[in-house]
């Protein structure tokens, strides 16, 4: 992780390794699968993993993964109507009707986090000619 | 500007670049698997209209990256939503973003989302044309897969199926559930000219192999009933499997299904290299291990072919030697078969110096 760099912000995080976050930040080689969004087992609920990430921190998500070296699994997820999180407004049926419009993530996140993948995305080119971007 | 800048210091500095080329390779290949465990209608914003809604777009929104990684596995979900309406839009787009994945080996639709949310969805989706034919430009793909009772394919489907079978080198193909039998006949025929599918997985517990699918298969690996050597010659020595190796489907009286000599076929496409499971089939189909040598297929065949056809059949094989009924069973068999030939090689069977004669002539 960049000494300058926030730590990541999370709504619900069902990751069984609680370090796993840190883990991402700091491309450990250790962390190799990863599920964003939430894998709900509702039979097994030992076995639901995963984390949603901040409303506001997708963006950072992406970039975090895109410019991770270790990671060979990548799983998506569910993002909706998992449970509260911290950021999370309720929903009508849950507040009797008297609710501000829920705050979910949505299409706007998903940009965010496929943006910063893809800021994070490292062109590869064979020929010394060409340059490699980072 | 900073590309510019780079790109300088590349052309003056080859062995950096070289270097460093090193180093960013490794850092580009991390992930190898993208799984979507849950639909993403949720997170995409619109109309929604049916299950392929979202990947159309998060696969577009994320091909500048998916094209810089080597992912092999991709695994979706289906049929969290309906899919009774049209979208084929968004399968286009699917299918266009698809080809994003220049790694792809292994390719999985399977029904999850609902079933892990402990709501059962009853839709069963048909996987559409476009999906199955962006998969014929995938020249690595090894494995399909289409899983679980909610997959179908339409007629449209099977065409596309089709192709992906004729154009592509795929060793695994996975359609557990919702194959009718004519499906089951539609397949097996497609896989006439194939030379690379080694398992078509069709089990699941809704799945039954018909009697008319039965055939096709036979048809398929032994060639026709009263075909000729070459008819079995030419016959599929590639496909091993057709259930799953934990599969014990019986029928109500709990009587295996599948007919032994299907699964005979299969066993020996297991055992040996093509060649030897083509001289097993034959020897085999041709009834040349059972009662009195007929000479009868061969009667065609040039003289000149002869002492190749009896090196042929002289050929012993460890593999499927325990397939046999009995011990030295090639011993035999090459017994028989220059014992019920001499009538044709010579032409009394008694007289030798014309046998000779004969012989010299090839």
């Amino acid at each position: 992780m960049n000494n300058n760099e926030t730590p990541l912000r999370t709504s619900q995080n069902f990751l069984l390794d609680s370090d796993a976050l840190t883990k991402l930040q700091n491309n450990d080689p250790t962390l190799t699968s990863l599920t964003v969004g939430i894998d709900s087992h509702y039979y097994d609920m030992d076995n639901t993993d995963g984390f949603l990430p901040h409303y506001n921190d997708w963006g950072k998500c992406g970039q975090i993964i895109g410019r991770n070296t270790h990671l060979v699994k990548l799983s998506f997820g569910q993002s909706h109507g998992i449970m509260f999180g911290n950021d999370r407004e309720m929903d009508e049926d849950m507040c009797m009707g008297i609710v501000s419009k829920p705050k979910e993530p949505n299409e706007k996140q998903f940009r965010d986090f496929c943006n910063g993948l893809g800021k994070e995305t490292v062109v590869l080119c064979t020929h010394p000619d060409h340059m490699l971007i980072h | 500007m900073d590309l510019v800048r780079r790109r300088l210091f590349c052309v003056h500095t080859p062995i950096i670049c070289l270097y460093t080329n090193f180093v960013f390779t490794a850092m580009n290949r991390s992930i190898k698997e993208l799984s979507f465990v849950s639909s993403l209608p949720p997170l995409i914003e619109g109309e929604q209209r049916g299950v392929t809604d979202g990947f159309g777009l998060a696969y577009t929104l994320m091909s500048d990256w998916l094209g810089n990684n080597s992912v092999e596995k991709l695994t979706m979900p289906w049929c969290d939503g309906e899919c009774i309406q049209d979208n084929s839009g968004e399968n286009r787009k699917l299918a266009r973003a698809l080809s994003s994945f220049n790694s792809l080996k292994h390719f999985v639709i399977e029904f999850t989302g609902d079933y892990r949310m402990g709501n059962y969805n009853d839709n069963t989706c048909e996987v559409a044309n476009q999906i199955i034919d962006s998969l014929s430009k995938h020249p690595n793909l090894e494995t399909v897969r289409f899983t679980f009772t909610k997959t179908s394919l339409g007629s449209s489907g099977y065409t596309s199926l089709s192709r992906l079978l004729a154009d592509s080198k795929i060793k695994v193909l996975r359609l557990e559930g919702g194959l009718t039998g004519e499906g089951a006949v539609a397949l097996s025929a497609m896989l006439e000219g194939n030379q690379t599918l080694e398992e078509l997985i069709l089990d699941d517990s809704n799945s039954r192999l018909s009697t008319a699918g039965c055939k096709a298969f036979l048809r398929l690996l032994l060639g026709n009933d009263s075909g000729s050597i070459m008819d079995t010659f030419n016959s599929n020595h590639t496909l091993q499997r057709l259930f799953s190796s934990d599969f014990r489907f019986t029928d109500s009286a709990g009587r295996w299904q599948l007919p032994d000599d299907l699964q005979l076929a299969l066993h020996i496409n297991t055992l040996c290299n093509k060649a030897d499971a083509a001289r097993f089939k034959i020897i085999l189909g041709h009834n040349f291990t059972k009662g009195d040598f007929s000479p009868e297929p061969f009667d065609d065949m040039d003289l000149s072919v002869m002492p190749h056809v009896l090196a042929w059949m002289g050929r012993s094989n460890a593999d499927v030697a325990p397939l046999y009924r009995f011990a030295d069973a090639d011993l035999c068999l090459m017994f028989k078969f220059v014992r019920g030939m001499a009538p044709t090689l010579f032409d009394s069977p008694a007289s030798v110096s014309a046998g000779k004669r004969k012989l010299q002539q090839m």
